[in-house]
């Protein structure tokens, strides 16, 4: 038995210390931290998630580590119930085949009727539509030629086009359709364009093009229009408007370069001119929001679509506001909403979904939420996370983001 | 059994001074490049203190603390080159435990195939020593982890420093792939090293059986898995394709097992049938 | 018995066996003889299963080749099979770990007649010496048959007396033995029948007392009619 003593050795002492490791890793499967309801049901918290760094943490309460093995990341698809990364994972679980090599496409939407999935096939350019008819099961496949305008500048797969929107509106289908050019430098040719592409639900014919959004030439040296899209939050959800943010941004190198736009460091960028534009989809008619909107929101607060209703808030500042503002007249609709305050800059995430408004902070190095009636304003839900042992450090669960961020 | 055993051992003996230098080499350069570490971030710390004046824990409420991750990052290739040695060395020799038997001034090879005992105990022993030798570096790994958390403990003070459990430290180590903290990682890890080295065994044996048509008819079978492995996965990541991730992943694990049943079947079949001295 | 029937086996193009056919009987020394590179070694390789046949059968005691039958046969290579970095007591010990039929009173036995010395490195032994350490290793198992490939091949006179000893004892007497050799002289005394290989077959294939008898040849006689017509 002496003989074997080295190789007795070897096994036995590599046996123990991974014996010693699996156990370490067994008591360590679980992130420290738990959600505890200080208020109210953490049922409003139902589909949504709290995320801080890898740590995640679910309505139920109990957190798990969010990199699920981080080496392998990608190869959880969300079948399971509980992952609420992105909330596409909704669709996969109910409709695992439907949604099956249409993970990425551009744009979803559901409600008791149908599922409908879009995106733009480029090359040729094309509109590609499923659609799934819940009560029988059927599924629907339409195709719309898409054609893009002549330009000069793209890159060498044209413009990029992108269905930015799915809504049902009056019995048909709208398709928000995004079509940007883009110049490789400078700003000659940039281009955005929105179009409304309206389909008849039943045929699956296009009935009609609507041009709802152009950005102008840019004629003006150093000067820039950029345009982003203020949709629905909640990205299956109806909406019966959107809304365009458009900037005009003067910007001026230093060095007074002739490309324009070159974004150097020293570039000084003003602000020339905003807007924000409406358009509905059930009447295709357009609207600017007055300017006592435009005001408010330029104070440095951000749009957000929701419900039909337009909020505005910057969630990043210590001190921060929701303002409920009226889409058609840019009159508020109500009393701001003071939230309270927290430790500090960027540590606060607000989310609205299902009528709510789910705020994150920081109280004194306690990370807190709360779920508030966007009607009312009334707080339906208070939460604290609190560590369940001493590996616990609330001070790294910084900022907590609900993860329902939609596309 | 006992003589499955016996040959365990006799692996295990034959290859201990290399595996205990592979063992000495990597103590002492983590640890080494940690003490370094250590030092020069102190250093850092002090000089800045002395800069600005300040004292211990006024620099730990202005600056970040010196957490472990950063110390121990910082001599990032010194710590990994010691694996890698390892890596190679052990790649090296997953060949040469088979070809050393051939080659020299005696032939082992003779006696070993004429033990009244299957033949397949051999391949078997052999890869068990392989696999040893693997975790046994693996386990070395973790010790030197924890003992270089140790001299953090010790050498930093407590204002400034950052608290992870073992399992967490491991966990955000830019190495975490060899010491796996989670169990479906770790099977999958070490799951397709295992089925990669059944591969490597039997691409030898058909070398040792067919010479140069064998060595390439191996050399492709185990190339060719890979890039096939390498290609699921790339489509796995990419995603977009008609069958989900996860889906991806189970063909890769079910292609892998069946791999593995056949180069150990092969192997098999091949060292009872076809091998030549 | 171990029966060879039809052994075919093709190396290079080149048919090194081609149909090759004989017996090796127990209680009889029987020695293949035939000219360099006539496929002599391949025949016991084949027969130890230590290189595969193309075509043809081998059968010990009726049972096909597994590794079961290293039981019973032991192969003497003309090399040694234990690392050189082993002593002599370590591959007396490994023998005695894997060999089941391993007989450690005739091992020391042996040991002691050839003189050899246990502590000594495998690696640093002379081509007679390791020869005789090659010969204990398979001598000292409890087999039916023995292999032997060239036993005399590279050895000076005095060992080969003593190697040639060796066969006359009883270590021989009830086995089956298969040698090779180049030597004719020196185990033409020896052996009771004769393997003659030619072209990849066997030319003749006679028991040695006989042939004396009757036609008056010795092996030499016999051998320089085929080889050298």
């Amino acid at each position: 038995m002496k003989r074997y003593a080295f190789s007795i050795g070897l096994v036995t002492c590599t046996a123990v210390i991974m014996a010693a490791f699996v156990i370490a890793a067994f008591a360590d499967r679980v992130p420290p931290y738990e959600l505890v309801t200080k208020k109210g049901s953490a049922e409003v918290l139902k589909g949504f998630a709290l995320e801080a760094g890898i740590v995640r943490i679910s309505n139920d309460g109990q957190a798990e580590w969010q990199d699920k093995g981080a080496l392998f990341n990608q190869y959880s698809d969300l079948v399971a119930n509980n992952d609420h990364y992105l909330e596409r994972n909704e669709l996969i679980v109910q409709h695992r085949s439907f949604i099956r090599g249409h993970l990425y496409s551009d744009s979803f939407y559901k409600d008791n009727k149908n599922v409908i999935s879009a995106s733009v096939n480029s090359k040729p350019f094309v509109i590609q539509i499923r659609i799934l008819e819940q009560t029988n099961g059927n599924v629907r496949e339409i195709e719309i030629p898409y054609e893009t305008e002549d330009s000069t500048v793209t890159g060498p797969n044209g413009p990029g086009v992108r269905v930015e929107d799915v809504q049902s509106a009056a019995g048909n289908l709208h398709f928000l359709v995004s079509e940007i050019h883009t110049p490789y430098s400078g700003n000659k040719g940039r281009k955005a364009i929105y179009y409304d592409y309206i389909v008849d639900y039943n045929s699956g014919k296009l009935i009609e093009r609507i041009e709802v959004y152009r950005s102008p030439e840019q004629v003006e040296p150093y000067t820039e229009t950029s345009v982003s899209l203020i949709s629905e939050e909640s990205e299956f959800k109806a909406s019966s408007l959107v809304m365009f943010h458009i900037k005009t941004i003067y910007r001026q190198d230093q060095k007074d370069s002739e490309e324009g736009l070159a974004q150097t460091e020293n570039s000084v960028a003003k602000l020339k001119e905003r807007r924000i534009m409406g358009y509905d989809y059930a009447t295709g008619s357009t609207w600017e929001l007055p300017r006592q909107g435009i005001e408010l929101i330029g104070t440095g607060l951000e749009p957000k679509l929701h419900g039909g209703k337009l909020y505005a808030y910057y969630a990043e500042n210590p001190q921060a506001a929701v303002y409920f503002i009226d889409p058609l007249s840019g009159k508020q609709t109500a009393n701001r909403l003071v939230l309270e305050p927290t430790e500090y800059r960027g540590s606060r995430n607000i989310m609205l979904a299902d009528g709510l408004i789910y705020v994150s902070w920081r109280d004194r190095r306690v990370p807190k939420v709360a779920v508030y009636d966007a009607a009312t304003q009334a707080i339906l839900y208070r939460g604290e996370i609190e560590g369940t042992d001493s590996r616990a450090d609330l001070d790294r669960l910084w900022k907590l983001i609900f993860t329902n961020n939609g596309k | 059994m006992k003589t499955y055993l016996k040959l365990v051992h006799m692996e295990i003996y034959r290859f201990r001074f290399i595996l205990l230098g592979l063992m000495a080499l990597t103590a002492v350069v983590q640890l080494l490049g940690m003490q370094m570490s250590l030092t020069k971030s102190l250093n850092d710390v002090y000089r800045r203190m002395s800069a600005e004046g300040i004292s211990l824990s006024e620099y730990a409420a202005s600056y970040s603390k010196l957490s472990f991750g950063s110390i121990h990052s910082f001599n990032e290739n010194l710590m990994t080159f010691p694996i890698m040695t390892c890596i190679v060395v052990l790649s090296l020799y997953i060949f040469f435990i088979w070809y050393r038997e051939w080659f020299g001034k005696s032939s082992f090879v003779y006696r070993l195939l004429m033990l009244p005992h299957p033949r397949f105990t051999l391949y078997l022993s052999k890869f068990t020593a392989i696999m040893i030798f693997v975790f046994s570096l693996v386990a070395l790994q973790v010790v030197l982890i924890a003992l270089q958390m140790a001299m953090y403990r010790i050498r930093i003070p407590i204002e400034l420093r950052e608290y992870n459990t073992l399992i967490q430290t491991i966990g955000m180590w830019k190495a975490v792939i060899f010491v796996p903290v989670r169990l479906q990682e770790f099977f999958l890890v070490y799951g397709i090293g295992t089925v990669f080295v059944l591969m490597l065994f039997t691409t030898v044996l058909l070398e040792r059986c067919y010479r140069f048509k064998g060595l390439i008819a191996g050399l492709t079978y185990t190339v060719g898995t890979v890039i096939l492995i390498v290609w699921i996965m790339m489509m796995a990541e990419r995603g977009g394709y008609f069958f989900y991730p996860s889906e991806f992943l189970i063909a890769s694990i079910v292609f892998m097992l069946f791999n593995a049943a056949l180069s150990l079947w092969l192997g098999r079949w091949l060292l009872r049938k076809k091998v030549t001295v | 018995m171990i029966e060879i029937s039809d052994i075919r086996k093709k190396f290079r193009r080149k048919h090194v066996l081609n149909g090759v056919s004989f017996k090796v009987e127990k209680g009889q020394i029987t020695s293949l003889i035939g000219l360099n590179g006539a496929g002599k070694s391949t025949i016991l390789k084949a027969i130890m299963g230590l290189t595969p046949v193309d075509g043809g059968s081998i059968r010990i005691a009726g049972q096909p080749i597994t590794h079961d039958i290293y039981h019973t046969v032991a192969f003497i290579p003309d090399r040694l099979t234990m690392p050189g970095s082993m002593k002599l007591r370590d591959g007396l010990q490994f023998m005695a770990d894997f060999y089941p039929r391993w007989n450690p009173e005739r091992a020391e036995d042996l040991m002691s007649f050839f003189r050899l010395e246990r502590s000594e490195r495998i690696g640093r032994l002379s081509k007679g010496t390791a020869a005789k350490f090659n010969l204990v290793l398979g001598m000292a198992q409890d087999v039916d048959y023995v292999l032997m490939d060239e036993p005399f091949s590279g050895i000076d006179m005095f060992s080969r007396e003593l190697i040639a000893e060796v066969f006359t004892s009883q270590l021989v007497e009830d086995r089956g033995v298969l040698i090779t050799t180049h030597e004719i002289r020196d185990v033409e005394h020896l052996i009771d029948r004769a393997v003659l290989l030619m072209e990849g077959h066997v030319i003749k294939d006679f028991n040695c007392e006989e042939m004396r008898e009757a036609e008056g040849k010795s092996v030499i006689d016999v051998m320089r009619e085929v080889y050298r017509p």
